[in-house]
């Protein structure tokens, strides 16, 4: 091992590490053979020793430090040199931020899963999955080298396909899985690309190395341009950048808490984090594409929430607009802006999600309950047209939707609020500097803003306002509600712990200047190759002033529209542009999936007429000659064979009976032979 | 009365070979077939006496008749001496049971 001399934080981090795949092997061996609550227990003992470790390292270090550590790896001959491999990774405030929020995170998830997952049927594997899930995602986090960055974004892809297709004999399941697998494996081919070049260019994986390299030499611009360009095509499916962010909403099929997860802190965190981190590789030309791209997906990304009544679906439409964000925040040279917005997203939206998803299990008991006394109803748990009402029965959940949706709202003294205003800011300044088609960017942040908070509004109006639709359900009745437990403490204590973290004290005093947070303003110490930058970002009061502005109104517009239960039955009808998610499936079916299904069909059909038939008719045509040869065998070699032993044969048997052994007979041959000598001599003498 | 012409001769020659030969093909006594064997080489010997007597000039068929007997007399010491040996090994002198040859 070579590194820093401290190795107090690689121990610590050793462990945060090792404790996830610990828990991943150990369960996954145990597999059944244990009871399912020890499982939990012990995958979320494991965790939350994961988190404390990562705690303490990061009070132990602190986010000015740096650490390097890197362990041989492999290393090969390359033209009489060398080329030497190390697992490289770094110990920096960034890292260390990001292991704990996902640490963190995955620790309540875990808590969380001890009764939402308490229930269902077949979940051994659950646990040894989020084991294996965090496991990849830390070391994601902090590997310096691409190739085990590499590994590991490829690891995460492998187990978002695992959970999200969780309750694989769901058949709506184990499709959305696949399309996660499918478009991401799409991405991770540019993905792969991006990384041959950076090896073609800087002859290393290693980010240190590279940067360095950077540093000092001149490098050719083109080929810098297709480098970034490829990584961020590579991070747009974890990213759900359109168009490939059709998988995120149909991600909704795993159980709640993943989605929690894989929105919070692993799957599409990694995206966004590794952008941050390999910010010095992206190009001004990349960062343009990646604003335009980024703000278009946050705000068409977001308008289908107005209209699905799915409410995992308005979570997951809402994690692609704010994701949008991220992205643009990066491309515009604002990537500590991005960060700190990924770090209270993780927060808000795991509340989000957590809450929601307490709400949806007690309708699902609601629905076992009613089942238990075999009364079957037909009922969607996650339609939020049966919701309502239920701030009066869940009270707590409710002050948590409340919390972290009026952070994801940016309301301000909230964490969402200092973030969004600090990437509302990158984009005006973004739009002053660059003009023309750039202005779209902040017009189009300022839009995303106003329909969060209209569809935040509408999810939460529908779900704890008004009259319980509930009633409207055959034989329900207020003493099955009774009958469910809904203040579980593995539910609650999640709940509380996020919504507290959605607070703006966690990250700055001041709740109304982002630039005053301690991460941005620490930015610079976050770490050498951390990659975060905040550029030149200036502040506009007139950014706040519209943002709230869009924001009440959104609320406003939600009210009123909710209330009157007004839908625009255009919109919300099956086939608008909206619950098709602007047909993007739909392209990529005509596109993609048809052509190449065509193809296939084809090449099928071919296979079976031409080239079968060319088969077929040598094949034929063979056996037709060996027929011919056989018949010709049978009957002229084979006869002329059998001819000679028949007549042998005969021959044999008909002069065996003179040669007998009985002398007798042998004389009286002899003696009819003479006769007939006798007689021919005779007749000869009296004839001529 | 009737002239003795060597027709008749020969025909009793005939006779007798026919007689013999019929009994060395048909009798299965090694003996007898010795006998028949006797008939056959008397027949011949009363042709080569017939010839001698109506060729005046030579009597060379009387000298061939007395070395046909003594002939005859060996030949028949020696069939029965094969037909001795032939009972040791094979203890009977039915000649159609004597084979080696089987089928």
């Amino acid at each position: 091992m070579t590194g820093s001399e401290d190795i107090i934080p690689f121990v610590l981090v050793l462990a945060t590490v090792f404790l996830p795949v610990l828990s991943f092997i150990g369960l996954f061996i145990a597999g059944g053979s244990i009871h399912e609550n020890t499982r939990s227990m012990t995958a979320t003992g494991m965790i939350f020793f994961s988190w404390m470790s990562a705690l303490i390292a990061l009070i132990y270090c602190g986010v000015s430090g740096q650490w390097d550590y890197a362990l041989p790896w492999f290393r090969y001959l390359s033209s009489h040199q060398f080329v030497e491999h190390t697992i490289s990774f770094s110990i920096n405030g960034m890292s260390l931020i990001m292991l704990n929020v996902v640490v963190f995170i995955s620790f309540l998830v875990h808590l969380y899963s001890y009764e939402y997952m308490g229930h269902k049927k077949n979940h051994v594997m659950y646990y040894p999955y989020l084991g294996l899930f965090t496991f990849s995602m830390i070391v994601l986090v902090l590997s310096n080298n691409l190739l085990v960055t590499f590994i590991s974004w490829e690891l995460i892809g492998f187990c978002s396909y695992l959970l999200v297709g969780f309750w694989f004999n769901k058949e709506a399941a184990a499709q959305a899985a696949s399309k996660a697998f499918l478009i991401n494996r799409v991405a991770d081919v540019f993905f792969l690309l991006a990384l041959l070049l950076v090896f073609y260019q800087y002859g290393s994986f290693d980010l240190n190395a590279i940067h360095d390299f950077q540093s000092t030499h001149y490098s050719s611009g083109t080929i810098d341009f297709s480098i970034g360009m490829l990584l961020f095509i590579g991070c747009m499916a974890k990213t759900a950048q359109f168009p490939l962010n059709s998988w995120l909403p149909d991600a909704m099929e795993g159980p709640t808490p993943v989605s929690a997860l894989l929105h919070a802190a692993t799957m599409v965190a990694a995206g966004v984090y590794l952008l941050v981190k390999l910010d010095f590789l992206l190009t001004i030309d990349v960062r343009f594409v990646m604003v335009i791209i980024g703000s278009l997906t946050a705000f068409f990304g977001a308008l289908p929430a107005l209209t699905t009544f799915n409410s995992k679906k308005i979570l997951a439409y809402s994690t692609v607009s704010q994701l949008g964000y991220m992205i643009a925040a990066i491309g515009c040279s604002a990537s500590s802006a991005a960060f700190f917005h990924l770090f209270t997203h993780a927060f808000f939206k795991a509340g989000l999600f957590l809450s929601v998803g307490a709400v949806i299990h007690a309708l699902h008991n609601v629905h076992h309950k009613l089942a238990y006394e075999h009364r079957f109803v037909h009922m969607d748990p996650l339609d939020i047209r049966i919701m309502g009402g239920l701030g009066k029965k869940m009270p707590l959940v409710f002050v948590a939707y409340l919390i972290t949706a009026s952070s994801l709202m940016g309301l301000p003294f909230f964490s969402g609020f200092l973030s969004k205003e600090s990437i509302l800011n990158a984009m005006f300044t973004f739009a002053e500097y660059r003009h023309g088609i750039a202005l779209i960017a902040p017009i189009l942040g300022i839009g995303t803003v106003l329909v969060t908070a209209f569809y935040v509004t509408r999810l939460g109006i529908w779900m704890f306002l008004g009259e319980s639709r509930l009633n409207e359900l055959k034989y329900y009745s207020e003493h099955v509600w009774e009958k469910v437990k809904v203040n579980h403490p593995v539910i609650i204590v999640p709940l509380v712990l996020l919504s507290l973290g959605s607070f703006f004290v966690l990250f700055s005093t001041d709740p109304f200047h982002a630039s005053h947070s301690w991460l941005l303003s620490g930015q610079g110490h976050l770490g050498r190759v951390s990659g975060l930058r905040s550029g030149f970002v200036e502040e506009y009061g007139l950014v706040m002033i519209g943002s709230l502005t869009s924001v009440v109104l959104g609320i406003l517009l939600a009210v009123l529209l909710t209330k009157k239960r007004v839908s625009v039955h255009a919109l919300e009808s099956k086939k608008s542009i909206l619950t098709r998610f602007y047909y993007i499936d739909d392209v990529i079916q005509g596109l993609v999936v048809m052509p190449l299904q065509k193809t296939s069909l084809a090449i099928a059909a071919f296979d079976k007429k031409g080239l079968d038939g060319i088969v077929h008719g040598i094949v034929y045509i063979t056996v037709i000659k060996a027929h011919i040869i056989a018949w010709f065998d049978r009957v002229f070699v084979d006869g002329v064979i059998s001819l000679m032993v028949y007549s042998t044969g005969k021959f044999g048997k008909a002069f065996r009976v003179i040669q007998r052994g009985n002398v007798q007979n042998y004389l009286f041959w002899v003696l009819a032979l003479m006769l007939v000598v006798a007689i021919w001599v005779l007749i000869k003498g009296v004839l001529f | 009365m009737y002239e003795i012409t060597l027709s008749h001769y020969l025909i009793i020659g005939a006779f007798l070979f026919i007689i013999g030969s019929l009994l060395v093909l048909t009798r299965r006594n090694g003996i007898f077939i010795l006998i028949g064997l006797e008939l056959m080489i008397n027949a011949a010997l009363i042709n080569f006496v017939a010839f001698s007597h109506f060729d005046v000039t030579k009597k060379g068929g009387e000298v061939a008749a007395l070395f046909i007997v003594v002939l005859a007399v060996c030949a028949s010491v020696v069939g029965l001496v094969i037909l001795m040996k032939v009972y040791k090994q094979f203890h009977t002198i039915y000649v159609d049971e004597v084979r080696q040859v089987k089928e």
